[in-house]
């Protein structure tokens, strides 16, 4: 038995050595034969480069390209095609590079390729027409969003997006909630294509938003539409604060708060409503919308949001009222007076964080005896919860000797308490 | 007595034969489903969005946490680094866990920080922080300094921190690549399941030359312990854990480049301070947490992005790396014995545990042994010799084998060590890690195996970066 046993083993050590001999030429042949296709490939290109932009330069046409129709495959293809490329991203040569690459067959190519059954090879290829920008392509990329694979339909979104036309934001918009109830494409990859559209797109997207009835695609919508920070949009978006969805209301608001500058008080109102939503984003976004659209009559809830049970909602509470309040210090005085410490702290570090505390520093010599004595008291509480370093910075450096008296003894009376 | 002592011997004999048949052929299964699944995704990576997700808006914010200690030496070179990422919206968050040297004091200094005040809301419990340094010339850097109460408290403190969804864990001693953070994100911002952890690729930075946080230029190190490293780091690298991924069975992230869902974290209750190597024990939590919960997850490996970090060049630090490695290994496994053949937990207690058991945990006790099985051969007059060295040469060969193939993986797919002589380097050291060095790592694997057993289960520091000449410092 061990006889045999001996045999096997010599037998497959033998095949052991083959294989690893075998292994190390392959590594060796791979590294010299990749140093030489990348020597050509570099070669090639500064020589179609230089040739193609002397050619544009000439005037010459489109037609007259022709002899750098090279076979697909070959060193020269690739070559002309990182050329193309870079054609396309130069302003000065973009519209010759996009007609190129029709005339010397890689739309053609890359076309015939969509139709094999290789994944990654049709997903490189529908990746190459959507940087080619070839807009005739839409109608070959538009039926692939209905394929069954989570790898085609993000790389369709995305060349459908690079296209950039309506044609393919219509493609992508008509099946929508389409993507979203199959799960092969994730929300932010969507979302990211869509903005890629620019504000070109907001009337499509308002349109197909009001059509949708699922409150996922419309929630998408209505994060693009805020991403793209557009006044178009703010009547949609105002449609949509009383949706039943949390997150379309959350969407909504953000639509509101970037592009909304001067909306009518009566609109603003819906807004503060909505500082009371029992969703804790809902809230989140309706302060942030306030910190840039200001209110006064938001001033009391935002007080309130002051002591939200989540410390988002309070920091964005205070962001806004420091940014929109002249009666800020009143407020923050208010609720530092407030039982929670978190909530006070929070208070402490936006009111640190927005530079506010520089104000209230500003005011000790402020001649008002009210906001003197507010800023003071503030000062006073925040050296007590440990929130006192740009009030020691100010006695190290701080040139107003009657400043630094006062804060001298809150920091005294705050270490105290 | 003589007669059970031989049976004994001489079964244990075929029991090493076939483990060590089995093993390798679990290695040639991964290695097999690796490079079909390294070149599919080199293929993919020509139509990656991730140029995309850098100016993107809609790619979610990270916070890059950096725990340090006693990193004077590196930490500014580590922070130039992660500040340099190409990434739309990240911070970076410094953890000085109590440092004994000059660590936060060379921040500050570098960095022109300055004590802020902050609310810390410790909802991962960690001991005290005693302050948070800021400047506003690096609006996305944070500094932590906090008491000494090692690594994972430091991270549970910097989740703790953390304002964004995601955070990325980083050794104070490694460096990313510029498009790192962006590959390592785009398979979690693109996946349709819920992506909790996501890891890359760790190299040696030995031999690397840096120029303001970035690497300028790729060499291998002069030593040859390094050397053995940067094969083995392949080896893990390119084809254990890419098998592992594609069955969605990962353990082993590492600590030095991961990136977590943070809520998914919090959810299972942070790192844990007890365990040594406290990020597989988190992977593996998040495993058990996200399949007793049923909600879909899933916990990637991407081959492609790069983190390099500083490998020990000395065999007592080596030693303890690898003690503490096993140790983590050897916790987290009987921290989780109740998922194994558990059928609640489907794959993860049938095929994941026990690989990690069967084969990554026990074979250098089973190696160790076999060796001392050899000597007890020969004493009882069993062995052959001929057989001994048939069997011998095979073992050698097959780790021949597997070295040279992660070389070649990597040759068809990154490349990254560009000239000749890095080739036939790696290929030499391939060959000769097997007489020696594959060994010595096996003791000190089986080392821990036998503190575990007498209790001693206390993290073994590993001084790092003592060869960072000082132009190669960032500072």
């Amino acid at each position: 038995m061990f006889a045999e046993l001996e045999q096997i083993l010599l037998v497959f050590l033998a095949f052991l050595l083959l294989v690893i001999l075998t292994v190390l030429a392959a590594t060796i042949y791979r590294r010299a034969a990749a140093l030489r296709r990348y020597r050509i490939l570099d070669l090639n290109r500064d020589q179609y480069g230089k040739r193609f932009r002397e050619l544009i330069d000439e005037g010459k046409s489109v037609e007259e390209f022709s002899a750098f129709a090279f076979p697909s495959r070959s060193a020269e293809w690739h070559a002309v095609e990182h050329v193309l490329f870079g054609l396309l991203a130069d302003r000065r040569y973009e519209s010759a590079g996009a007609a190129l690459f029709g005339k010397l067959g890689y739309r053609s190519h890359y076309e015939r390729k969509l139709e094999n059954r290789n994944i990654i090879v049709k997903s490189s290829a529908v990746e190459k027409l959507g940087r080619m920008r070839c807009e005739a392509s839409t109608g070959k990329l538009a039926p692939l969003l209905e394929a069954k694979n989570a790898e085609i339909v993000p790389i369709t979104v995305r060349a459908l997006s690079k296209i950039g036309t309506l044609e393919a934001l219509e493609a992508v918009l008509v099946r929508l909630p389409d993507l979203y109830s199959r799960s092969f494409v994730s929300r932010k990859s969507i979302e990211s294509s869509l903005r890629n559209f620019g504000p070109a797109a907001v009337s499509d997207l308002v349109r197909y938003g009001d059509l949708y009835v699922d409150p996922v695609s419309r929630a998408s919508v209505l994060e693009v539409l805020g991403g793209l920070g557009t006044p178009e949009a703010l009547s949609f978006a105002f449609r949509n604060l009383d949706h039943e969805d949390s997150e379309v209301r959350a969407k909504a608001l953000k639509v509101i708060g970037a592009a909304g500058g001067g909306l009518p008080p009566g609109e603003k109102e819906r807004v503060v409503a909505l500082l009371g939503d029992p969703v804790w984003f809902v809230r989140l976004q309706a302060a942030k919308a306030l910190g840039t659209l200001g209110h006064d009559k938001a001033e009391p809830v935002l007080a309130k949001r002051l002591l939200d049970d989540n410390w988002q909602v309070r920091n964005a509470a205070a962001t806004a009222l420091v940014k929109t309040s002249d009666n800020a210090i009143g407020i923050f005085l208010d609720t530092l007076g407030a039982t929670d410490r978190y909530a006070k702290e929070s208070v402490c570090e936006e009111i640190q964080k927005t530079d506010f505390v520089y104000r209230l520093i500003d005011n000790l010599e402020s001649p008002g005896r009210e906001t003197y004595g507010k800023s003071r008291e503030i000062l006073k509480i925040m050296a007590s919860l440990g929130y006192g370093t740009p009030l020691r910075e100010y006695l190290e450096s701080g040139a107003d000797d009657r400043i630094r008296r006062e804060l001298t003894l809150i920091v005294q009376q705050g270490a105290a308490s | 007595m003589r007669t059970i002592a031989v049976s004994l011997v001489m079964g244990f004999n075929y029991f090493i034969l076939f483990y060590y048949g089995f093993v390798n052929l679990i290695y040639t299964a991964l290695l097999l489903v690796s490079t079909v699944v390294v070149l599919r995704y080199i293929r993919k990576i020509r139509y990656s969005p991730f140029k995309d997700f850098i100016t993107s808006p809609e790619t979610p914010p990270v916070s890059i946490l950096v725990p340090a200690y006693n990193e004077e030496r590196v930490i500014v070179r580590t922070v130039r680094s992660t500040l340099a990422v190409n990434y739309p919206f990240f911070e970076v968050i410094v953890i000085n866990d109590g440092s004994t040297d000059a660590t936060l004091d060379t921040l500050i200094r570098t960095f022109h920080l300055r004590k802020v005040d902050r609310a810390y809301r410790n909802v991962l419990k960690t001991t005290p922080v005693r302050g948070f340094y800021y400047s506003p010339d690096v609006p996305n850097l944070l500094v932590v300094d906090k008491e000494n109460s090692g690594k994972a408290d430091s991270l549970n403190c910097g989740i703790n921190v953390s304002r964004s969804p995601y955070f990325c864990t980083v050794d104070a001693d490694s460096v990313l690549e510029e498009n790192a953070l962006i590959k390592l994100m785009t398979p979690t911002v693109e996946s349709p399941v819920p992506v909790v952890a996501c890891g890359g690729v760790i190299r040696a930075l030995n031999g690397i030359h840096m120029e303001d946080g970035a690497v300028r230029s790729i060499d291998l190190p002069r030593s040859s312990l390094a050397m053995f490293q940067i094969v083995e780091y392949l080896r893990a690298f390119l084809f254990g854990r890419v098998g592992l991924d594609a069955l969605n069975g990962i353990l082993i992230l590492s600590g030095a480049f991961s990136l977590f869902r943070k809520a998914s974290v919090v959810e299972a209750g942070g790192y844990r301070v007890k365990n040594v190597t406290e990020d597989m024990e988190l992977i593996t939590r998040l495993h058990r947490h996200a399949i007793e919960r049923k909600t879909p997850y899933a916990i990637k490996f991407i081959s492609d992005p790069v983190c390099w970090t500083e490998v020990p060049e000395d065999l007592k630090m080596l030693g303890r790396q690898r003690r503490r490695w096993h140790l983590g290994l050897m916790q987290s496994i009987i921290q989780n014995r109740s998922a194994l053949f558990n059928p609640r937990y489907g794959k993860f207690g049938w095929v994941v545990l026990p690989y990690y058991l069967f084969i990554e945990l026990l074979s250098p006790v089973v190696e160790v042994i076999g060796y001392v099985a050899v000597v007890l051969s020969y004493l009882f007059g069993m062995l052959s010799f001929e057989f001994m060295y048939l069997f011998l040469a095979l073992a050698v060969l097959y780790g021949i084998f597997l070295s040279t193939a992660s070389i070649f993986l990597e040759e068809i797919t990154y490349r990254r060590y560009p000239r000749w002589s890095h080739l036939f380097r790696l290929l030499f050291y391939g060959v000769i890690e097997n007489f020696g060095y594959r060994q010595i790592n096996s003791f000190w694997r089986c080392q821990a195996f036998l503190k575990y057993l007498v209790g001693m289960r206390k993290w073994e520091y590993v001084e790092k970066g003592k060869n960072v000449p000082a132009w190669n410092r960032g500072s």
